[in-house]
């Protein structure tokens, strides 16, 4: 059954076709918001999260874009929330005096913060998800869903409610931010 | 700092540049930009830069998360009563925005009615709120008291 069939049923009070829906997108939901979140032990809880606040809007849902997509703003709109919430509790502990933290004392961008000595023998995986750790929201954002989801810049722009030009432009500011924290370590600089 | 400040005086290049590493051009937009980097070394180090970028993080796949096998009887719990609780909250929410409304509006026209447009106010109104309260101010003391003199007055009173 299509998801257009599927949404109909579940607003006609069918909460059953909800179960083919959460079936049908919840390792895709649970990969976005890994790749957002890059806590495996939250993923669970916040994609359960996901598809019940996505579940309450339902009815809301026009279908101006695919339900995919829509629910990937809702991923991604939470997780966001949810890195927000982390970074402060970060701030407020005492453990959370941090290279962010500090690099935020000193007058410097997160992003310029500098790359670990220990770095280089890490391997790419490491690298990247260090690299998109260090990213703003925004930019760690349109990469993901643009590098590791392959979305289109029409479905980046519906996810983010942004236009196309502001898609490409984003993205270029979150490439040379992603460059600027990624060459010294890709050229062996540390 | 010095790449962006590069790409600011070389405007074709931020829009192309994306454009042709993620294949969303039209042909026009291609030869644009090859023409462009032709005779822009700053474009055509930066579309290389970007492009090695790109592929370290497309070598990067992310672990594929193992949800329990539990998960959708569990979101499906959640969900089972939000029919009734659902309507239920919608209806508490409403009445909170129907209650907030109507106080604002009270106000306002309490506001209206207290405060006329020369900014004066009957004092026996503002007496027999003090003697209510059990509190003097020198705000009696005045014939005509302002706007400012009853803010403070009941900043006072609490």
């Amino acid at each position: 059954m299509d998801d257009f069939s599927l949404v109909r049923k579940c607003i006609e009070g069918d909460t059953n076709a909800y179960r083919h829906i959460v079936d049908r997108y919840k390792d895709i939901i649970a990969r976005v918001i890994y790749s957002m979140v890059e806590s495996k032990a939250d993923v669970e809880d916040l994609t359960q999260d996901v598809f019940i606040k996505a579940y309450g809007s339902l009815p809301r849902f026009k279908f101006d874009s695919t339900l995919q997509t829509w629910l990937y703003r809702i991923a991604v709109n939470h997780s966001i929330d949810y890195i927000r919430k982390k970074k402060l509790r970060r701030i407020l502990s005492l453990d959370g005096i941090d290279e962010w933290l500090l690099g935020r004392l000193r007058g410097t961008s997160y992003s310029s913060a500098k790359v670990p000595e220990e770095f280089n023998r890490r391997e790419v995986k490491e690298l990247v998800e260090w690299g998109l750790s260090k990213l703003s929201n925004e930019s760690k954002t349109i990469l993901v869903l643009r590098e590791l989801e392959g979305l289109r810049y029409e479905e980046i722009a519906n996810v983010m409610e942004i236009s196309i030009p502001a898609v490409k432009s984003r993205l270029f500011r979150a490439r040379s931010e992603l460059k600027k924290i990624l060459t010294p370590a890709l050229r062996g600089d540390v | 700092m010095k790449t962006n400040d590069n790409i600011k005086r070389c405007p074709p290049g931020e829009d192309l540049i994306s454009t042709i590493i993620d294949d969303e051009g039209g042909p026009d937009e291609i030869r644009s930009m090859q023409d462009h980097i032709k005779t822009c070394s700053k474009c055509s180090s930066l579309l290389q830069e970007f492009k090695t970028t790109g592929e370290v993080i497309k070598k990067f796949k992310p672990e594929a998360v193992h949800l329990s096998p539990a998960f959708t009887a569990q979101v499906m719990d959640e969900v089972s009563g939000y029919g009734e609780m659902g309507l239920l909250e919608d209806i508490i929410g409403l009445s909170r925005k129907v209650v907030a409304t109507v106080t604002t509006l009270v106000l306002i026209l309490m506001a209206i009615m207290f405060f006329p447009e020369d900014g004066a106010i009957d004092i026996l109104i503002v007496d027999e709120l003090v003697i209510t309260n059990g509190v003097e101010s020198e705000v009696l003391e005045k014939e005509e008291i302002t706007h400012d003199d009853v803010v403070s007055l009941l900043l006072t009173l609490r």
